[in-house]
């Protein structure tokens, strides 16, 4: 087994294949043209977070979902784009309401971006060991990153930490 | 107290790199079907299973992986030109 700085799938810099380079320019542009927040920008974090262990094989751990597609319990008020976040039970009925993406497919399919369904089979199937019982559920589009920093972040660890989950899986839209 | 471990799908490697996560994983799948296509249970599940194993390997922090996705249509390209939702 090759060690991760040889693994040629394993970069900190741009990756073979990524169609994405620039577009961290065109969506700021979005924002501020289309959107109106004329003083957006993004807030980069120079230094990467620190990764922690994960403490138990995979086939034991606990997986917390994180989903930034807008989902919200059926017949609730959906998330706007300030940074909220909610705790949605993994066997509610939802919705998907959000500003950045066609989200007719997802509610066809919530799997396409709230892998609920599948995750509980990868548990059923001992791939994970199971799925925590509350997702996660934040809106992709906060202009103000601060305010996920601030509104979103404490509830998502609250949740996670209490629900004792070795991982969290972010899945966005 | 040890942290919780973290995972994170991306679809644009540009702006993860700008937020730095601990560990991200690249699926150049269209936004709105970041699994694969609706009703396409294997798509997700392959893309579930190969994302989770990555949590478990020594990857320095600030790693971002290519996955082995990719889209069939022109969809997540006008995507990224905005000429597509």
């Amino acid at each position: 087994m090759s060690r991760p700085e040889e693994d040629p799938r394993v970069t900190q810099q741009p990756l073979i294949d990524d169609d994405s380079e620039g577009f961290a320019d065109v969506e700021r542009n979005h924002v501020r043209e289309v959107v109106g927040v004329a003083d957006f920008d993004w807030v980069p974090s120079p230094d990467p977070s620190p990764r922690n262990r994960l403490p138990v094989p995979l086939s034991e751990a606990r997986v917390a979902l994180v989903s930034t597609a807008g989902v919200h319990v059926a017949g609730t008020r959906g998330l706007g784009a300030g940074g909220d976040a909610l705790a949605v039970p993994i066997d509610a009925e939802i919705e998907l309401t959000h500003v950045g993406y066609d989200t007719a497919r997802a509610a066809q399919d919530p799997d396409v971006v709230y892998p609920v369904r599948r995750l509980q089979a990868l548990a059923d199937a001992g791939f994970i060991g199971s799925l925590a019982p509350t997702a996660i559920s934040t809106m992709g589009f906060v202009p103000d990153g601060r305010r996920l920093l601030t509104r979103a972040v404490p509830l998502a660890v609250e949740r996670i930490l209490d629900e004792q989950a070795h991982l969290a899986l972010l899945v966005p839209a | 107290m040890a942290g919780v471990a973290t995972v994170s799908i991306t679809q644009v490697p540009s702006i993860t790199r700008l937020v730095n996560p601990s560990l991200a994983c690249f699926v150049a799948h269209p936004f709105g079907l970041t699994l694969g296509a609706v009703g396409d249970d294997a798509t997700h599940d392959a893309v579930l299973r190969a994302v989770l194993a990555q949590a478990a390997e020594p990857h320095p922090a600030g790693t971002i992986v290519a996955m082995p996705f990719r889209w069939g249509d022109d969809l997540r390209a006008r995507q990224l030109r905005k000429q597509g939702r």
